[in-house]
């Protein structure tokens, strides 16, 4: 239910963004150790990732708020 | 034994010659060797005691086919992704002893969801050197949107390696269409595994 939650939340802040979640999202803790930012694909289609978000319009305390009114 | 006349032509004896000797009797001597095909009239029922412990090394008649070692790695966490990128689920590794050695893939992808959209789910075994197979495809998809389960994504195959090196396989998936967010391992209650059998070629 929690990366239910967290997915809904990040696209409502920026639909389509490519992202890649592990376990669960609940704190920013999780939101810094389990969200991997999809940046790219290597040449075998494998996602290239980073823990530091790349998208301005998304922050953990945003994701949180969006999150809470679920 | 005494006698008259004529000294007696000497006959040898047969079992029907003393057909009631007990086995008390029989305290000395040597029987002659047995094998399997003397125990024609053996019942099932008498034979009782423990079979001696076995591995593959006793074997030794099968040319092929013979398991030769087993790898398996399990993985229970909840996963999503909205990418269209492959993301790792699982890996197993193992170091086949020849190469005309086969390595049998057993995989599992469990606890398929999506919460919403109409995306669908692509999940793969991939061995890090251009190796690739498929698990299932455009799994989840029904035409429509909305929240979709199914249970899991099971498949097997036999790889020949030709390689004594080292073999990584990792199961991976992705949201093929980037149309919806997918998750494997439903709310962490699911279990995919990849299992690795070196069979002898």
């Amino acid at each position: 239910m929690s990366l239910k939650n967290f997915n809904i939340a990040v696209q409502i802040l920026k639909e389509g963004v490519e992202v890649i979640c592990v376990n669960q999202v609940t704190t920013e803790e999780e939101y810094n150790n389990n969200v991997f930012w999809v940046t790219g694909s290597d040449e075998n289609g494998n996602a290239i990732t980073t823990n530091v978000c790349p998208h301005s319009e998304i922050t953990w305390t945003k994701v949180k708020e969006e999150m809470d009114k679920l | 034994m005494g006698y008259i006349g004529k000294t007696p032509t000497p006959q040898p004896l047969t079992a029907t010659d003393i057909p009631d000797l007990p086995a008390t009797k029989i305290t000395s001597g040597t029987f002659p060797a047995l094998n399997g095909s003397n125990l024609t009239n053996l019942d099932a029922a008498d034979l009782t005691g423990t079979l001696p412990a076995i591995s593959g090394a006793n074997l030794t008649g099968v040319s092929a086919g013979k398991v030769l070692q087993v790898v398996s790695a399990e993985d229970s966490s909840e996963r999503s992704t909205s990418s269209s990128s492959f993301t790792d689920i699982v890996s197993a590794s193992i170091t086949p002893a020849s190469t005309s050695n086969k390595v049998l893939v057993i995989v599992g992808v469990a606890g398929i969801r999506r919460d919403s959209g109409n995306g669908y789910i692509t999940a793969k075994v991939v061995d890090g050197s251009g190796f690739s197979k498929s698990v299932g495809h455009a799994m989840l998809y029904n035409g429509s949107s909305g929240a979709l389960r199914i249970g899991s994504a099971n498949g097997s195959f036999l790889h020949t390696t030709n390689t004594t090196s080292q073999k990584t396989y990792t199961v991976q998936f992705n949201s093929a269409t980037n149309a919806a967010t997918v998750i494997v391992g439903d709310n962490g209650s699911s279990v995919s595994s990849l299992t690795l059998m070196e069979i002898e070629g």
